[in-house]
């Protein structure tokens, strides 16, 4: 980047604090919030995920860093520079802030052909180029993400797939320090967003760009990610590595959300060695993992169902150890390499996966096994 | 809000600028002044153009003057309402108001929802060619509409009087109430058919189906599913039809005038313009007010009414076969009927317009005719002395109007959905108001204005006429261009915008680009609407401004020389038809 301003050395290519948005004119105390309170950072290189459901907040975070919506309190940083500050009352144009954006319908030109749209950027954008080098080093772009013979054609004969290649192009042109992808991929079918979903990552890693991206998928966000940001109604609910997210959720929210889990509620808590002890509705259970502080009102137990271990109980009165219980099944399902299997212990009814070549049947008496490095406690 | 430059700027004005130009924010500030200033000028402008008609309007209605300008009279006071609410000619042009505008909208929705069902949900032979002839008379200049029926149906010697007469025995006069509610009732059908029948190609017909395997019969069917949710755009529709039908000026003047049947619009032209004395401003406004004011209220309720259409939208993502109710042994017998209505009311008045142009004299259409056709009324057309300027005039007239219009309506619609500045959305809005003048009084509020104020001095000139008719085609204008814009992807502007290209960049090599089909079809459409556009020119007429369209007018009621008159309204009717037809000729017909 040439910026007019240096900027000083830094590892942080966006950072985000404290930002907040209502679309509600004059927000007052009971303003409801499409984000709250939003502070996160995009380390320079690596590829960020803001994931959530629908209405979570991650697309307008994501236009607010791009400067195509305001946020009403809060800052942004880019490359070392302020690029939106409320306080300060500050606010960069989109146009010149030093971004790429794959929106989520590509935004492919009609009227263009594919060459023109690729070569919007050095043509038109804050980039230019001589307009003798325009065409060769758009081809080049054109060429590693494999549309060299396209290049003449109207965009608008180009399939799903390579028009969000194109995309990617367009935006790799213009020498961005951040890439917006703004769920880039939901517009394709199943077996072809898995296929450009490795694309995308290779791409990222090859050009060295820095990524923030934005999806509702979260088997997406896992394999694509170097952090996955988790939202949910405005707020962050968890800022972790993919692996982290999934094994050490922080909030029931997060569990759920990503992947399933069986979450049930705690009535009392306290400290032991080697983790936290809990009260529930099956029974004392140790977790290894645990939110910071403790809830003393409650919390929940949570346990991914690949980590609930089931076996057939063995006689009338089996000998249960400890984080073991007594449960009857309700209902098992076969889904070919696994099956699913339904436990009902007391209240609670536990979701766990067994070997395909389990045997069990609805009503059949079972013993459930949690290992307490794999439970966690989180506070509600 | 402060400016902040982060990338290199290039140039102001510059369209190419050299690679990574040195910047300084004073480029970015340049241009802002520069974005302003063009802004400040655009909203003058509109509100010169929309605004100043209304308060001319509203001014002269509290004015108590008579035979004076509204101007040289002092004070204001009510007495103009006080004397329109206690003469007797009140009561009556009232009365023929609402029989004519009730009337007309009840022929234009028996045959547009008719019509928009049969071709959209039956098995009716021959849709393909009986779908575009229903909207033919979209391309018939509401003028030439009047005077082909005045042709057709005069009970004298029009072909179709006298074929009744001497079939049935009935005899018609399109001079009287029934007969302007027939003509325009056929003539509001081509834009309410394109408003109702996308209502009924939309509707699932699982909707009926479900109904339909509960064992409701057909009747049913249509009464409990089918009209609930049609209701909405015939509804809109029908608002849209009022205002047109209240504000229009040809078809009163052409049919009603001679036989003295007065409704609020001729009322009105008759104010400004009598045949002898002097025109009473005053009144004319005061009518002006109150029509405007019963047009502004049935705008208010279609615009509640078209959001209602969003909230019945019954479009699915999944493609499905529209299933269409069979006719069954009434298949054939319904085509008839249709063609028949076609024909009669559509065909026959155009063909008698054209038979009446060939002709020495006016006579009813026959195999013997055909030997005495002459073009020798063309030849009385371009004879005429002044034709040259006339068509001149029509020229200048037709094709600023169209461009100016079209250049402001994009530059009003892109402001609205950039909220451009603050207040560009409610710009937007009252440029709608507008629509709820009628012409005759938007033409006689400018016709004030320059009386009043002669700067420009553009009184007596084409341009006094174009600065009304482009007030009059802003709001259609614009929310077509709207239309188009709320078509046309988010992202694609956006992700031209994060390039890093500017605004005035992206607005070129993007935006205007992709709405190149709206903006011809915007054009055309002023074109062939400031073409036929009467009571504007009328008012606004002098010797040294006069149009096509007032010759027309002049030829028709004034001279009586019929044949002349058709060849002008031939030549009319054959310029705005190539206009409509290239509005059409690409993709869907569009709601006009």
């Amino acid at each position: 980047m040439n910026n007019a301003v240096v900027a000083p050395e830094t590892t942080e290519s966006i950072v985000v604090s404290r930002l907040r948005k209502s679309y509600e004119r004059a927000p007052g105390s009971g303003a409801t919030y499409a984000i709250d309170d939003v502070s996160f950072e995009v380390p320079k290189g690596q590829f960020v995920t803001l994931l959530g459901p629908s209405g979570c907040g991650k697309t307008t975070t994501l236009r607010c860093v791009a400067g195509l919506e305001q946020a009403q309190e809060g800052r942004i940083d880019m490359a070392g520079q302020v690029v939106f500050d409320a306080a300060g009352n500050r606010n960069v144009r989109p146009e010149d802030r030093p971004i790429a954006m794959v929106p989520q319908s590509y935004g492919i030109w009609p009227h263009m052909k594919v060459i023109d749209n690729a070569a919007f950027p050095l043509r038109y954008g804050r980039n230019r180029r001589r307009v003798k080098d325009v065409r060769g080093r758009s081809m080049q772009m054109l060429e590693q993400v494999g549309l060299s013979a396209m290049a003449d054609r109207w965009a608008t004969q180009l399939s799903g797939g390579q028009q969000q290649r194109l995309a990617f192009a367009r935006a790799l042109l213009c020498e961005p320090e951040v890439l917006l992808l703004d769920e880039p991929l939901s517009n394709l079918d199943a077996k072809l967003r898995a296929q450009l979903r490795q694309e995308l990552r290779s791409f990222q890693e090859q050009f060295g760009v820095t990524a923030l991206y934005v999806t509702h998928d979260q088997a997406e966000a896992l394999a694509l990610s170097d952090l996955v940001v988790v939202m949910n109604q405005g707020r962050i609910e968890q800022i972790d590595t993919p692996q982290r997210v999934y094994d050490h959720p922080r909030s029931a929210f997060v569990a759920d959300f990503i992947g399933s889990a069986n979450l049930f509620a705690v009535e009392h808590v306290s400290r032991q060695d080697g983790g936290v002890l809990v009260k529930t509705g099956i029974g004392a259970v140790l977790c290894g993992n645990s939110t910071a502080e403790l809830d003393p009102s409650g919390g929940f137990v949570c346990v991914r169902p690949e980590n609930v271990r089931v076996r057939a109980a063995r006689g009338d009165l089996p000998v249960l150890g400890d984080n073991q219980f007594l449960g009857t099944v309700v209902s098992s399902e076969f889904l070919g390499d696994r099956l699913e299997v339904v436990v009902r212990i007391g209240d609670v009814s536990l979701t766990a996966v067994a070997r395909a070549d389990f045997a069990c049947g609805p009503g059949q008496d079972i013993e459930v096994t949690l290992d307490p490095a794999t439970t966690s406690y989180l506070a509600r | 809000m402060s400016q902040v430059e982060v990338g290199p700027a290039p140039a102001a004005g510059a369209v190419e600028p050299p690679p990574r130009a040195p910047s300084a924010p004073v480029g970015g500030r340049r241009r802002r002044l520069a974005g302003n200033l063009v802004n400040l000028v655009m909203i003058l402008l509109i509100g010169y153009l929309v605004l100043v008609p209304l308060v001319i309007l509203l001014y002269s209605s509290f004015k108590a003057s008579t035979t004076q300008l509204p101007f040289q009279v002092a004070g204001f006071s009510l007495e103009n309402f006080r004397r329109v609410f206690e003469s007797g000619q009140f009561a009556s042009v009232t009365l023929n108001t609402v029989v004519y505008v009730v009337g007309s909208l009840v022929v234009a929705l028996v045959l547009s929802t008719g019509l928009a069902y049969l071709m959209e949900r039956t098995d009716i032979p021959g849709r393909r060619f009986l779908s575009p002839m229903a909207l033919s008379p979209m391309a018939v200049p509401v003028t030439v509409m009047a005077i082909a029926w005045a042709l057709v149906a005069n009970p004298v010697n029009g072909p179709l009087a006298v074929l009744l007469r001497q079939t049935l025995g009935l005899s018609i006069d399109i001079y009287s109430l029934p007969g302007m509610i027939v003509v325009m009732g056929i003539f509001g059908v081509p834009s309410m058919y394109l408003m109702i029948a996308p209502a009924f190609a939309r509707m699932n017909p699982e909707l009926e189906e479900a109904a339909a395997t509960i064992g409701a019969p057909l009747r049913r069917r249509l009464r409990l599913i089918v009209f609930p949710l049609i209701m909405p755009a015939m509804s809109a529709a029908a608002m849209l039809f009022v205002v047109v039908a209240l504000e229009g000026f040809a078809i009163p003047a052409i049919l009603g005038l001679p036989k003295q049947i007065f409704v609020f619009s001729s009322q009105i032209q008759y104010y400004v313009e009598p045949p002898t004395g002097l025109p009473n401003y005053g009144q004319a406004s005061t009518y002006g007010v109150l029509l405007l004011a019963v047009s502004l209220v049935m705008l208010l309720v279609y615009r509640r009414r078209t959001r209602d259409v969003h909230r019945f939208r019954v479009v699915v993502g999944k493609a499905y076969r529209p299933a269409r109710a069979s006719l069954g042994r009434w298949r054939i017998p319904i085509f008839v009927i249709v063609c028949a209505y076609l024909f009669i009311g559509i065909g026959l008045p155009i063909l008698t317009l054209i038979w009446t142009s060939l002709s020495p004299f006016v006579r009813p259409i026959s195999l013997s005719g055909f030997a005495s056709m002459t073009f020798a009324n063309y030849g009385h057309v371009f004879a005429a002395p002044e034709i040259g300027q006339t068509l001149l005039n029509t020229a200048i007239v037709v094709l600023l109007t169209a461009t100016a219009a079209t250049a402001i309506s994009t530059w009003i619609a892109v402001a609205a959905s950039r909220r451009q500045f603050p207040g560009s959305k409610f710009l937007f809005e009252i440029s709608s108001l507008v629509f709820g003048i009628p012409s005759v009084v938007l033409g006689f509020a400018i016709l004030f204005l320059y009386v009043f104020i002669p700067v420009p001095p553009i009184y007596d000139t084409v341009w006094i006429i174009v600065v009304a008719l482009v007030a009059r085609y802003l709001p259609r204008g614009s929310r077509m261009i709207q239309t188009a814009l709320l078509q046309i992807d988010d992202g694609l502007v956006e992700s031209a915008r994060v390039t890093g290209a500017r605004p005035a960049t992206v607005t070129r090599t993007v935006l205007l680009p992709l709405l190149r089909p709206s903006l011809r079809k915007t054009w055309l459409w002023v074109f062939a609407h400031a073409l036929g556009e009467l009571p504007i020119a009328l008012v606004l007429t002098s010797s040294d401004n006069r149009t096509l369209v007032v010759e027309l007018w002049d030829t028709f009621t004034s001279s009586g020389d019929y044949p002349t008159a058709s060849a002008l309204a031939v030549i009319i009717l054959a310029i705005s038809s190539v206009a409509v037809w290239l509005v059409n000729r690409d993709g869907t017909l569009e709601e006009s």
